[in-house]
Protein backbone atom coordinates (compact mmCIF):
# COMPACT_ATOMS: atom_id res chain seq x y z
CA UNK A 1 0.00 0.00 0.00
CA UNK A 2 1.36 3.29 -0.67
CA UNK A 3 0.24 5.04 2.83
CA UNK A 4 2.21 2.25 4.43
CA UNK A 5 5.74 3.32 6.26
CA UNK A 6 8.96 2.10 4.61
CA UNK A 7 9.90 -1.12 6.38
CA UNK A 8 13.43 -0.05 8.80
CA UNK A 9 16.50 -2.48 6.56
CA UNK A 10 18.23 -5.21 8.78
CA UNK A 11 21.43 -3.96 9.74
CA UNK A 12 23.08 -7.55 10.50
CA UNK A 13 26.66 -5.50 10.73
CA UNK A 14 25.69 -3.79 14.16
CA UNK A 15 26.23 -5.68 17.19
CA UNK A 16 23.51 -6.33 19.15
CA UNK A 17 22.12 -3.87 21.71
CA UNK A 18 22.57 -6.44 24.71
CA UNK A 19 26.23 -6.42 23.45
CA UNK A 20 27.00 -2.50 23.08
CA UNK A 21 27.97 -2.44 26.64
CA UNK A 22 30.72 -5.40 26.18
CA UNK A 23 32.50 -3.60 23.37
CA UNK A 24 35.76 -2.73 24.14
CA UNK A 25 37.89 0.45 24.05
CA UNK A 26 40.90 0.89 22.89
CA UNK A 27 42.19 0.85 26.34
CA UNK A 28 40.60 -2.59 26.58
CA UNK A 29 42.22 -3.99 23.51
CA UNK A 30 45.46 -2.75 24.39
CA UNK A 31 44.97 -4.93 27.81
CA UNK A 32 43.66 -7.99 25.56
CA UNK A 33 46.63 -7.70 23.63
CA UNK A 34 48.97 -7.89 25.72
CA UNK A 35 47.03 -10.93 27.70
CA UNK A 36 47.95 -12.47 24.57
CA UNK A 37 51.39 -11.55 24.21
CA UNK A 38 51.92 -13.24 28.01
CA UNK A 39 50.56 -16.77 27.09
CA UNK A 40 52.58 -16.41 23.74
CA UNK A 41 55.42 -15.09 25.39
CA UNK A 42 55.58 -17.83 27.72
CA UNK A 43 55.19 -20.92 25.09
CA UNK A 44 58.16 -19.10 23.14
CA UNK A 45 60.02 -18.93 26.78
CA UNK A 46 59.37 -22.78 26.90
CA UNK A 47 60.22 -23.51 22.77
CA UNK A 48 63.96 -23.93 23.43
CA UNK A 49 63.35 -26.86 26.08
CA UNK A 50 60.42 -28.62 24.29
CA UNK A 51 62.03 -28.58 20.89
CA UNK A 52 65.52 -28.80 21.67
CA UNK A 53 66.96 -29.32 25.12
CA UNK A 54 63.99 -31.55 26.88
CA UNK A 55 64.41 -34.21 23.69
CA UNK A 56 67.95 -34.16 24.03
CA UNK A 57 67.97 -34.83 28.02
CA UNK A 58 65.19 -37.77 27.47
CA UNK A 59 66.96 -39.10 25.12
CA UNK A 60 71.14 -38.75 25.66
CA UNK A 61 70.51 -37.46 29.21
CA UNK A 62 72.51 -33.96 28.55
CA UNK A 63 70.70 -31.32 27.03
CA UNK A 64 72.94 -30.39 23.88
CA UNK A 65 72.90 -33.05 20.91
CA UNK A 66 75.15 -35.99 19.86
CA UNK A 67 78.50 -35.64 19.33
CA UNK A 68 81.50 -37.50 18.06
CA UNK A 69 83.53 -36.81 21.41
CA UNK A 70 80.68 -38.33 23.37
CA UNK A 71 81.80 -41.81 22.11
CA UNK A 72 85.14 -41.67 23.74
CA UNK A 73 84.64 -43.31 26.77
CA UNK A 74 82.42 -45.63 25.30
CA UNK A 75 85.42 -46.38 22.58
CA UNK A 76 87.92 -45.92 25.42
CA UNK A 77 86.42 -48.97 26.97
CA UNK A 78 85.03 -51.76 24.49
CA UNK A 79 86.78 -50.39 21.35
CA UNK A 80 90.54 -49.67 22.00
CA UNK A 81 91.34 -53.18 24.00
CA UNK A 82 90.47 -55.42 20.58
CA UNK A 83 92.06 -52.74 18.36
CA UNK A 84 95.07 -52.93 20.84
CA UNK A 85 94.61 -56.41 20.35
CA UNK A 86 94.16 -56.48 16.39
CA UNK A 87 97.78 -54.57 15.96
CA UNK A 88 99.64 -57.46 18.53
CA UNK A 89 98.06 -59.88 16.06
CA UNK A 90 99.50 -58.67 13.49
CA UNK A 91 102.66 -57.39 15.17
CA UNK A 92 103.19 -61.08 16.30
CA UNK A 93 101.88 -62.92 12.74
CA UNK A 94 102.67 -60.29 10.09
CA UNK A 95 98.94 -60.57 8.89
CA UNK A 96 95.70 -59.32 9.63
CA UNK A 97 93.34 -60.91 11.86
CA UNK A 98 90.43 -62.82 9.42
CA UNK A 99 87.60 -62.50 12.17
CA UNK A 100 87.58 -61.43 15.59
CA UNK A 101 87.12 -65.11 16.99
CA UNK A 102 91.55 -65.05 15.95
CA UNK A 103 92.04 -63.42 18.23
CA UNK A 104 91.41 -66.03 21.24
CA UNK A 105 92.30 -66.61 23.32
CA UNK A 106 96.02 -65.20 23.45
CA UNK A 107 95.37 -61.20 22.46
CA UNK A 108 91.50 -61.20 23.77
CA UNK A 109 90.52 -62.74 26.65
CA UNK A 110 86.54 -62.42 25.91
CA UNK A 111 84.41 -60.70 22.73
CA UNK A 112 82.07 -58.79 23.45
CA UNK A 113 78.31 -60.41 22.89
CA UNK A 114 77.24 -57.41 20.52
CA UNK A 115 78.60 -56.64 16.86
CA UNK A 116 82.27 -56.02 16.98
CA UNK A 117 84.05 -57.58 13.41
CA UNK A 118 86.77 -57.17 11.21
CA UNK A 119 85.51 -56.30 7.71
CA UNK A 120 87.61 -54.97 4.81
CA UNK A 121 90.83 -54.41 6.96
CA UNK A 122 88.68 -52.19 9.64
CA UNK A 123 87.40 -52.79 12.80
CA UNK A 124 83.85 -52.47 13.09
CA UNK A 125 81.34 -52.05 16.32
CA UNK A 126 78.13 -51.13 16.93
CA UNK A 127 77.75 -48.00 19.54
CA UNK A 128 75.44 -46.55 21.76
CA UNK A 129 71.99 -45.25 20.05
CA UNK A 130 72.45 -48.07 16.71
CA UNK A 131 75.73 -46.04 15.92
CA UNK A 132 78.72 -47.54 14.00
CA UNK A 133 81.70 -47.37 15.44
CA UNK A 134 84.93 -47.82 12.89
CA UNK A 135 88.44 -47.84 13.56
CA UNK A 136 90.62 -47.82 9.98
CA UNK A 137 94.40 -49.13 10.25
CA UNK A 138 95.33 -47.26 7.26
CA UNK A 139 98.85 -45.29 7.60
CA UNK A 140 97.75 -41.99 7.50
CA UNK A 141 94.21 -41.96 7.90
CA UNK A 142 94.04 -44.35 10.83
CA UNK A 143 91.65 -43.63 13.50
CA UNK A 144 87.95 -43.27 15.00
CA UNK A 145 85.08 -42.75 13.58
CA UNK A 146 81.06 -42.80 14.11
CA UNK A 147 78.29 -42.89 11.51
CA UNK A 148 74.97 -42.61 12.58
CA UNK A 149 70.98 -41.40 13.18
CA UNK A 150 72.71 -38.39 15.75
CA UNK A 151 76.37 -38.21 15.04
CA UNK A 152 78.89 -38.71 12.44
CA UNK A 153 82.68 -38.11 11.92
CA UNK A 154 85.83 -38.52 13.85
CA UNK A 155 85.56 -39.26 17.14
CA UNK A 156 88.84 -37.41 19.02
CA UNK A 157 90.98 -40.21 20.03
CA UNK A 158 94.51 -40.90 19.00
CA UNK A 159 94.99 -43.74 17.11
CA UNK A 160 96.22 -47.11 19.21
CA UNK A 161 99.77 -47.67 19.39
CA UNK A 162 101.48 -50.77 20.65
CA UNK A 163 104.82 -51.29 22.31
CA UNK A 164 107.17 -53.63 20.41
CA UNK A 165 107.25 -57.53 20.87
CA UNK A 166 108.63 -58.77 23.98
CA UNK A 167 111.88 -60.96 23.33
CA UNK A 168 111.89 -64.42 23.66
CA UNK B 1 38.00 -2.60 38.64
CA UNK B 2 38.22 -5.76 36.35
CA UNK B 3 36.58 -9.19 36.30
CA UNK B 4 38.91 -11.74 37.64
CA UNK B 5 37.45 -13.99 35.27
CA UNK B 6 36.82 -12.78 31.82
CA UNK B 7 38.69 -9.30 32.90
CA UNK B 8 35.81 -7.08 31.81
CA UNK B 9 35.29 -3.66 33.07
CA UNK B 10 33.29 -3.45 36.77
CA UNK B 11 31.36 -0.93 38.03
CA UNK B 12 30.75 -0.80 41.93
CA UNK B 13 28.34 1.52 41.13
CA UNK B 14 25.84 -1.06 39.76
CA UNK B 15 23.44 -2.45 42.42
CA UNK B 16 24.10 -5.71 41.84
CA UNK B 17 28.13 -6.40 42.08
CA UNK B 18 28.15 -9.13 39.27
CA UNK B 19 30.25 -8.82 35.89
CA UNK B 20 28.22 -7.81 33.48
CA UNK B 21 29.57 -10.06 30.99
CA UNK B 22 30.25 -13.34 32.45
CA UNK B 23 28.22 -12.64 35.88
CA UNK B 24 30.75 -13.46 38.67
CA UNK B 25 30.17 -11.82 41.50
CA UNK B 26 32.68 -9.76 43.57
CA UNK B 27 32.35 -7.85 46.43
CA UNK B 28 33.90 -3.93 45.71
CA UNK B 29 35.33 -3.76 49.52
CA UNK B 30 37.15 -7.22 48.96
CA UNK B 31 40.31 -6.84 46.47
CA UNK B 32 40.85 -10.59 46.14
CA UNK B 33 37.28 -10.77 44.33
CA UNK B 34 38.17 -8.35 41.52
CA UNK B 35 41.31 -7.52 39.91
CA UNK B 36 43.21 -3.89 39.57
CA UNK B 37 44.03 -3.98 36.04
CA UNK B 38 42.56 -6.82 33.22
CA UNK B 39 46.03 -8.96 33.71
CA UNK B 40 46.58 -12.10 35.23
CA UNK B 41 47.05 -12.11 38.97
CA UNK B 42 49.72 -13.88 40.28
CA UNK B 43 48.26 -17.00 41.36
CA UNK B 44 46.56 -17.24 37.42
CA UNK B 45 50.44 -16.42 36.24
CA UNK B 46 51.93 -19.14 38.51
CA UNK B 47 49.17 -21.45 37.34
CA UNK B 48 50.21 -20.70 33.52
CA UNK B 49 53.33 -21.16 33.89
CA UNK B 50 52.99 -25.00 35.22
CA UNK B 51 50.82 -26.26 32.69
CA UNK B 52 53.22 -24.69 29.82
CA UNK B 53 55.94 -26.45 32.02
CA UNK B 54 53.56 -29.78 32.07
CA UNK B 55 52.81 -29.55 28.26
CA UNK B 56 56.29 -28.32 27.05
CA UNK B 57 57.54 -31.48 28.87
CA UNK B 58 54.67 -33.85 27.35
CA UNK B 59 55.78 -32.63 23.69
CA UNK B 60 59.59 -32.80 24.60
CA UNK B 61 58.85 -36.36 25.76
CA UNK B 62 56.62 -37.10 22.69
CA UNK B 63 59.11 -35.36 20.14
CA UNK B 64 62.19 -37.50 21.93
CA UNK B 65 60.21 -40.75 21.47
CA UNK B 66 59.38 -39.88 17.76
CA UNK B 67 63.14 -38.99 17.24
CA UNK B 68 64.70 -42.58 18.45
CA UNK B 69 61.68 -44.16 16.83
CA UNK B 70 63.03 -42.57 13.66
CA UNK B 71 66.06 -43.21 14.33
CA UNK B 72 66.01 -46.82 15.17
CA UNK B 73 63.63 -47.69 11.96
CA UNK B 74 60.59 -48.80 14.26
Amino acid sequence: MAGDPKPQPLDYRSPAPEKLKYLEDAEARAWRYRRVLFRVGLFVLFAPFTLYFGPNLIKFGKLTYLSPADFVPYVQNSGVPIVRAIKEYQRDTGHFPNQIHDLQPKYLGSIPGYGADIENGQFVQWGQFEHMITYDFTPGIEGWTVSGPFAKGPIPLPPVTIGPAASK
Amino acid sequence: MFCRKCYAKLDPAEEFHRCPRCERGYDPTDRSTYLPRPFPGKLRIIWYVITTSIISLVAAYIIACFQLAGASGH
